[in-house]
């Protein structure tokens, strides 16, 4: 059995992690803000700034769970066997890039009240903008600094992996293809006494989900440049129809990716602990290639609700989502099983505990995220607390774990582990009553992205769940703040 | 309210499912068994498990196929509803005439209506919005999107009652004030 053990990340890593739990932490008040207001609470936000957090909350969240993926992925490369190193200055120039970002939306969305929400659904930045005008301009070249930042990490990380292990090697296909074609392309057959002739996952994971990443990437700054130009010269005019699937070939791909970034790590990490290999072969190869391109159609399932765009899309989006079964089950599902299957758990360690976990809670979310990919139900489900329920299930309790496992093999510490684990427990008891009455509120058809619900004919049952989401979410962060204690004690050892 | 509560189950089903297996799973993970043994009871369980995915997929898109909300209908609608979305509010004109209104109660007629949603005029006066209709029991009958030079399609059976259309696309600041309340009266010819 093979697998290989990591030193410990380094000091601009955790500069990194530390950037995005600070930034993580301010955005879940921010939503638990935006709970409380829209639970009639008298210290609620005003219709402006609920809009305006909304904007810094939808950008933000996203933004930097994808940046941490990222960053995670350049700390394990490093520590493969053929190493894979992004230069220093590639990361420092980002992480400053990163900043400038994170100040200049704050100041966009807080003092500028910047608010059309993440995705700018053109053209809501020009139309009737109740915002300042220097905050357009700045909101957009925020956004731009994060794409730049985005961009020169996945390109200089999937160059150097394309350097180092060549086209054929790093995504796998000397598993796939046959001997014919495999040496026709350059490949070379798998020896099995020979590591330079094999993937090691980490390498196939990552290329899949920079390839993706970088095509999102390119797809948002498109998007922004497009906007921008209308900025320049507001006579000009585009299709909103158009307008409308790059955003969402850019949205869906990026936060899709990103978490399958996560889920790399989880693979890459996870066998140390289990000390059980987790490794490339056919159907993990066949899985992950998959993976590459589903991501990328899946997405006009967000655009369902527009009977005038080409019914192909529609159908696309539908078998594309519901294809995101095989490689997610039968593949991912099953290898995380393997990583405890039968392993005589006498103690769970924090890591296998926060991956386990995450898995669980990617297919908890995956569930009602399959029913709201499916137009007959869309129909009843789009745009209503149903989405942000099952958004919240992955990205809290899935990507964010996937994060957590990894964070904590960087930097924690045996000495806190209990405590740590404690933590965990209570981020998932908050989070799932924070997601459950995001469900409810789904099924009874409450709209999302309402700053008051005293116009809608359910604003009863809305305005009490949104006050159980304002409980949920204080008690998640009231574990993530104790988790984030233990690992400044774990530093004090 | 049909469809969300069928959606419900359905996820719940899911829910039920994965917990049997986490209960499984975590049940399993104290035990210890020989490494190919371990793997022969995981792996034997993928084919089955991929083929009850594919029946599961074949059979969703069978039940969802005549029930796609963007079909064509071959069949005349009894009165057409054109929906203009604004900012921030509604317009709605019955066989091209303005609806009645009793008060801001906007009345519309009874039977099979066909929906023609959009937004005017264009993307530099108006931004999208999205036309939630819910019935009677606050459930959502029909919802469409409104984009500013294009016109969605969408046909519903309304039975007389009172109903409310919100705004289902978010259009700025007033989005959440974007409602108007209907009543619909009459019967279906």
């Amino acid at each position: 059995m093979t697998f290989i053990t990591y030193p410990r990340a380094g000091r601009p890593s955790r500069a990194w992690f530390a950037l995005g739990a600070a930034v993580f932490v301010v955005l879940v008040f921010l939503g638990i803000a935006m709970s409380l207001t829209q639970s009639g609470s008298s210290f609620g936000l005003s219709a402006q700034n609920f809009y305006a957090s909304m904007t810094l909350h939808g950008i933000g969240m996203p933004g930097t769970l994808f940046t941490i993926s990222i960053i995670e992925l350049v700390v394990l490369v490093r520590l493969l066997p053929e190493r894979v190193e992004v230069p220093p200055w590639i990361t420092g120039v980002s992480f400053w890039l990163a900043v400038f970002g994170v100040v200049g939306l704050v100041a966009a969305t807080f003092i500028g009240k910047f608010a059309p929400g993440w995705y700018m659904l053109y053209p809501l930045v020009f139309v009737n903008a109740t915002w300042e005008s220097w905050a357009t301009g700045l909101g957009l070249g925020s956004v731009l600094a994060f794409g730049v930042a985005w961009l020169l990490l996945q390109g200089a990380l999937l160059w150097r992996i394309f350097r180092t292990y060549g086209l054929v090697r790093m995504f796998a296909w000397q598993y796939i293809l046959p001997l014919r074609v495999l040496r026709r392309i350059g490949g070379r057959p798998i020896i099995e006494s020979d590591p330079t002739t094999k993937t090691p996952f980490l390498v196939l994971g990552a290329s899949v989900c920079l390839v993706d990443g970088i095509i999102a990437t390119l797809f948002g700054a498109w998007f922004l440049a497009l906007n921008l130009a209308q900025c320049y010269d507001p006579s000009l005019a585009f299709d909103p129809l158009m307008m409308k699937n790059i955003v969402f070939i850019f949205g869906h791909t990026f936060v899709n990716i990103g978490m399958y970034m996560a889920v790399v790590g989880y693979y890459a990490i996870s066998p140390i602990y289990s000390g059980r290999a987790w490794e490339t072969n056919i159907s993990v190869a066949i899985a992950w290639n998959a993976v590459l391109v589903i991501v990328l159609v899946a997405y006009p399932h967000h655009v369902y609700m527009d009977f005038v765009q080409p019914h192909v899309f529609h159908y696309l989006g539908m078998a594309a989502s519901y294809a995101t079964m095989f490689p997610l089950l039968v593949v991912t599902m099953i290898g995380g099983i393997k990583q405890v299957y039968y392993a005589g758990m006498r103690r769970w360690r924090f890591v296998p505990m926060a991956f386990s976990w995450g898995l669980v809670w990617w297919i908890i979310g995956g569930v009602p995220a399959v029913v709201d990919a499916t137009p007959p139900f869309n129909g009843v489900f789009h745009n209503t607390l149903w989405v942000p329920a099952h958004f919240h299930t992955y990205a809290l309790m899935g990507y964010g774990f996937f994060l957590l496992g990894a964070a904590w093999h960087f930097f924690g510490s045996e000495r806190a582990e209990r405590l740590a684990k404690w933590a965990l427990w209570v981020m998932i008891a908050g989070g799932a009553l924070f997601v459950l009455a995001f469900y409810m509120g789904g099924w009874w058809g409450v709209p999302r992205r309402y700053a008051l619900y005293d116009a809608i004919p359910m604003h009863d049952i809305a305005s009490v769940l949104a006050a159980v989401r304002v409980f949920g979410g204080g008690v998640f962060v009231g574990g993530f703040l104790t988790l984030m204690f233990t690992f400044a004690y774990a530093r004090k050892r | 309210m049909a469809m969300p509560t069928e959606g419900l189950l359905l996820t719940l089903a899911g829910w039920t499912l994965a917990a049997l297996v986490i209960l499984v799973v975590w049940r399993r993970s104290y035990f210890v068994r020989a490494p190919e043994e371990m793997s022969h009871s995981l792996y034997g369980k993928r084919r089955p498990l991929a083929i009850a995915i594919a029946v599961f997929v074949v059979g969703m898109v069978a039940w969802s196929y005549p029930r796609m909300p963007f079909h064509a209908h071959a069949t005349t609608p009894d009165h057409v509803v054109e929906v203009h979305a604004f900012m921030w509010g509604w317009e709605f004109v019955v066989d091209g005439h303005s609806a009645a209104q009793e008060g801001d109660t906007v009345i519309l007629p009874a039977g099979d209506i066909e929906f023609r949603v959009t937004a005017p005029n264009d993307v530099h006066d108006n931004v999208n919005h999205g036309f939630g209709l819910y019935g009677p029991s606050h459930a959502i009958v029909v919802q469409v999107q409104g984009m500013p030079g294009r016109t969605n399609i969408v046909r519903a059976l309304l039975t007389p009652g009172a109903y409310d259309v919100l705004c289902m696309e978010f259009c700025g600041v007033m989005h959440h004030q974007m409602t108007a309340a209907i009543i619909v009266k009459g019967e279906s010819k």
